[in-house]
């Protein structure tokens, strides 16, 4: 079910069975587990930990008319503690920020037990950072059997590893046995270890038991900044994972050791945590290949402010357009093109409202350098309040940042935006149109959602047969009467 | 006539009533064909960061015994050479006396001398005295037919299209209603004359809605191209007096604004800066009259001619404004302005693969922006070295090489400078929208890169 794009290379898993045996014999650690016999003990020790999770999509808001778009599907989890917490992927959970009728959220949790019923779970955190996510049972059944890591969970190439994942619901989801070795170890953006298995589907959220016989990590996706096209795939990534979720979050299966999620088995980080998008507040230009050889700068790319939003953490700062971020938490910005700066914008977004930002920016040749926390992002036009007004056949929804920046407007503009006008409704009669601003309604001034209501309610209270709204329409004034239905003998 | 009228296959499928006019029919075509005018103009046009050449057809006509002709501003604006074809079949050059956009009228003129036998000009009638149902007659070059008559009647009279746009962008139809006609008018009509019984000009076709309708043809009011005429022959422009306000009828609005709706126009907004807006006017005011002649705009198509009413305002003149606000009666005086010129110069960098255009004061409040500074990218051509440095339509370039630009003329000058300089690196500071955005030109040039100056700079 998931987007996949297999490589070649499916043979490899037997070859690798024989490089295993190799290593192992001779390694004196993991002596233990070179025969065949000890293999088969590792995986029944753990088999059981590894277990199945159904769940339900559905759109986060009910769309008009219907139940919107339903999905099941399944991941692979590991219990690690006897509450019955549940370390997963994170695959599941949306983005924060999109289109709430259109964004699908994870719910009606079940965990397969090895041999019992499904029970019930419900979501308990998520690390969006590793893009791991954390359940727990609704009642634990007794007797479950904690998975639990081992403290040292350093790997190196070359190293045998063992991973136990799931087969697809074909298959009742039965634990699946891999045996791989390390085949690069990176360090950024944190310490993980890419393995030289095509691990299927269900094998994400996984357990990885290292040399010593010990499980020391999770099958991870380190989810791409950005999604890889045609030339672009590296060939030797053995299977690259695509959310069914987010369809254009892909990621690479990597190992993800023990040290990185530790903390979040004892405190979980907040499921919403990572719902509050921390924002720098400016609007940005690449810094592409000719504007560096240009300026003569020393950089492999960089973010140039074309705009500093008003009451932004960027503007408190004092950052200014035209300055050139060039490096974020000291580490040197590679950015060049359009498509990159969602990269950066993610990585500002992931960090967390009231993380402090370090930047090291260029200033007419100067290169200074500045830290300050990051704020909560405004609402953009799609997480914004709505209001459906069935009286007047038109939706309002608050003014956004979007609006400001797309329609050009002064950023004092006060009022509330057409979101939707019901098709021969009253509204769209009257000729209102959708991105119009509502400044006034009969003379009443309108700043935001409340203060719309509060007319309305007046109309539906006082019965006129019309309403004048003031409106501003691409950037010129102008009154719309709109008859209404309050009116005797409707 | 009688032959016609006794023919009853003609009555019977056509229920006699125009042809019940055949011998007029054949008096007023006699009175303006030999005035018609086939214009065969090639204009010239800046489409995609280009500037090109495009030939087109339309039609005109001959009004006065010098050989002034009436067309529209968008079949003759901008042309480099105009072509006429006759009556007579005679071909011969016309010259450009003038366009107005905001009219969509133009007036060019030909040689008589050369026109040769047989050529006329046609009479002009008077609109006001038009009546729905009347019979009239189109003549002109539907899809270059030349010579082409086409009969239908009057079906309505003061149709309101709110302003919309020419080819070019410019804004046009702000100071008319159109006449609407069922006579056959299609693309190449544009500047032909539609022509009463009596063999009078009454209009000058300009548009049809071709798409999900047919035999909806529309004219400019001839009393309106008279006087446009008139001003273009005797100063080649046409001045209009500005104050600023968008206006709205005020049926349906009185009410909430405690008026009468039998008097005033409502303000729907005041452009900044303008007249109006130091006049202190605001939106919702009710204006009922302005230098003591009172306004009315009850209904929408009352709004074109309330915008001629102002528009012939003395320019430059303090006028009284009497408004309704807040149910009191109140004065203001204003100063009215010559109405901001839509017509912007336009520049071709062939060497860097776009067009500028000036900003005028209309542009300037159509974009938002804050001043007149710079100026605007009217196009890029795909896959110049502009399009890759991400250079956009109605981008505005600020700075160039670290030297500001003022104005078109003062662009044009570093152009030139650079390109003879042949500087391959050009750094261009832009304004888009609220942004400011940077990016570099790597043009080539034909010849051999000259060395002399080593691009690039400072950051700024």
């Amino acid at each position: 079910m998931r987007r996949r794009i297999p490589m070649v290379l499916l043979s490899l898993p037997g070859a690798t069975i024989a490089t295993l045996m190799i290593f192992i014999a001779a390694g004196a650690s993991a002596a233990a587990a070179a025969t065949p016999q000890s293999l088969r003990e590792v995986y029944q020790g753990y088999r059981d930990n590894v277990v199945a999770i159904t769940y339900t999509l559905r759109p986060k808001e009910k769309p008009t008319g219907g139940d919107g778009r339903k999905v099941e599907d399944a991941i692979c989890g590991i219990i690690v503690d006897s509450s019955g917490l549940i370390i997963t992927s994170g695959d599941p959970f949306p983005d924060p920020g999109g289109d709430p009728k259109t964004t699908l959220i994870p719910l009606e949790f079940k965990v397969h037990l090895r041999g019992g019923r499904p029970v019930d779970a419900e979501a308990v955190g998520l690390n969006r950072e590793l893009n791991l996510a954390y359940l727990r049972l609704k009642n634990p059944p007794k007797g479950i059997h904690p998975l639990h890591f081992a403290e040292n969970s350093k790997l190196d190439v070359g190293d045998p590893v063992v991973v136990i994942g799931l087969m697809s619901r074909n298959y009742d989801y039965e634990p699946i046995f891999y045996t791989g070795i390390v085949n690069a170890v990176l360090s950024r953006p944190r310490r993980m270890y890419s393995l030289d298995i095509f691990l299927q589907d269900l094998s994400i959220g996984g357990v990885v038991i290292g040399p010593g016989g010990q499980p020391i990590g999770i099958v991870g996706e380190d989810v791409l900044k950005e999604v890889p096209t045609g030339d672009r795939t590296p060939s030797n990534v053995l299977s690259i994972f695509g959310s069914l979720t987010q369809g254009a979050r892909v990621g690479y299966p990597m190992v993800f050791p023990f040290v990185d999620f530790a903390a979040d088995l004892t405190a979980p980080p907040a499921l919403d945590a990572g719902e509050k998008r921390s924002w720098l507040g400016i609007v940005m230009q690449p810094l592409n290949e000719d504007l560096i050889d240009y300026w003569k700068l020393e950089a492999d790319g960089g973010i140039i402010i074309s705009s500093v939003l008003e009451g932004s953490p960027a503007e408190k700062a004092g950052l200014k357009p035209g300055d050139i971020i060039v490096s974020l938490q000291g580490e040197p910005l590679r950015v060049t093109k359009d498509e990159e700066l969602a990269d950066f914008r993610r990585s500002i977004e992931r960090l967390g409202v009231g993380k402090q930002v370090d930047l090291v920016y260029l200033r007419q040749g100067a290169r200074l350098t500045t830290s300050f926390p990051l704020d909560e992002a405004p609402k953009t036009a799609w997480t914004a309040e709505e209001l459906k007004d069935e009286d007047l056949g038109l939706t309002v929804r608050e003014i956004t940042i979007d609006d400001i920046q797309g329609q050009n407007l002064e950023p004092t503009t006060r009022g509330v935006v057409v979101s939707e006008l019901e098709q021969a409704g009253w509204s769209q009669l009257a000729g209102l149109q959708p991105d119009d601003i509502i400044e006034s309604v009969d003379g009443h001034v309108i700043v935001d959602l409340a203060s719309y209501r509060t007319q309305t309610d007046r109309l539906r209270e006082d019965k006129p047969e019309g309403t004048v709204f003031f409106v501003l329409r691409q950037g010129e004034t102008l009154f719309v009467r709109i008859k209404t239905p309050f009116a005797k003998g409707r | 006539m009688s032959f016609l009228m006794s023919a009853p296959a003609c009555a019977a499928h056509h229920g006699g009533g125009a042809y019940a006019h055949q011998d007029k029919i054949f008096e007023a075509r006699d009175r303006v064909l030999p005035a018609l005018v086939h214009i065969q103009p090639v204009l010239e046009i800046y489409r995609a960061g280009e500037k090109g050449k495009i030939a087109v057809t339309g039609s005109g006509v001959i009004f006065s015994p010098d050989g002034y002709v009436l067309t529209n501003t968008h079949v003759v604006g901008k042309a480099e050479r105009l072509t006429c074809t006759l009556d007579n079949k005679e071909e011969v050059d016309a010259r450009l006396i003038g366009v107005d956009p905001l009219s969509d009228l133009a007036i060019i003129k030909i040689d008589m001398q050369k026109a040769g036998k047989g050529v006329r000009h046609a009479p002009l009638g008077d609109s006001s005295k038009l009546q729905v149902g009347q019979v009239v007659m189109a003549m002109g070059s539907p899809l270059g037919l030349a010579r082409s008559l086409t009969l239908g009647v009057i079906s309505s009279l003061d149709r309101y299209f709110p302003e919309s746009l020419l080819p070019t962008g410019a804004v046009t139809g702000t100071y008319n209603t159109w006449i609407q006609t069922d006579a056959a008018i299609n693309p190449g009509n544009s500047g032909g004359p539609l022509v009463n019984l009596e063999g009078e000009v009454i209009g000058i076709n300009a548009r049809a809605i071709p798409i999900f309708g047919e035999n909806l043809g529309f004219a400019i009011p001839i009393n309106l191209a008279k006087e446009i005429a008139a001003k273009l022959i005797a100063r080649g422009q046409i001045a209009r007096s500005w104050i600023g306000v968008s206006w709205q009828q005020i049926k349906g609005l009185g009410e909430h604004f405690g008026v009468a709706e039998d008097q005033g126009a409502l303000v729907g907004g005041v452009v900044p800066g303008s007249p109006a807006a130091e006049a202190g006017l605001k939106a919702g005011d009710v204006v009922t009259a302005i230098d003591h002649q009172p306004i009315v705009a009850r209904y929408e198509d009352e709004l074109p001619r309330l915008q001629k009413q102002i528009a012939d305002l003395p320019i430059g003149k303090t006028v009284s404004i009497g408004f309704i606000r807040d149910g009191k009666s109140l004065t203001a005086q204003l100063l009215t302005r010559d109405r901001p010129s839509a017509d912007a110069s336009e520049l071709e960098c062939r060497e860097w693969g776009f067009t500028v255009e000036e900003i005028t004061e209309e542009v300037a409040q159509a974009l938002r922006l804050p001043d007149r500074k710079g100026v605007i990218v009217s196009g890029v051509k795909p896959n110049s070295f502009a399009d890759e440095s991400g250079l956009r339509r109605n981008d505005v370039m600020m700075v160039i090489e670290g030297r500001p630009i003022d104005s078109l003329t003062g662009y044009e000058q570093i152009y030139r400078d650079l390109v003879k300089s042949k500087r391959d690196r050009v750094l261009v500071e832009v304004r888009r929208g609220r942004l400011r955005t940077y990016h570099v030109l790597k043009p080539a040039y034909d010849q051999e890169k000259a060395p002399a100056e080593q691009p690039g700079g400072r950051q700024p």
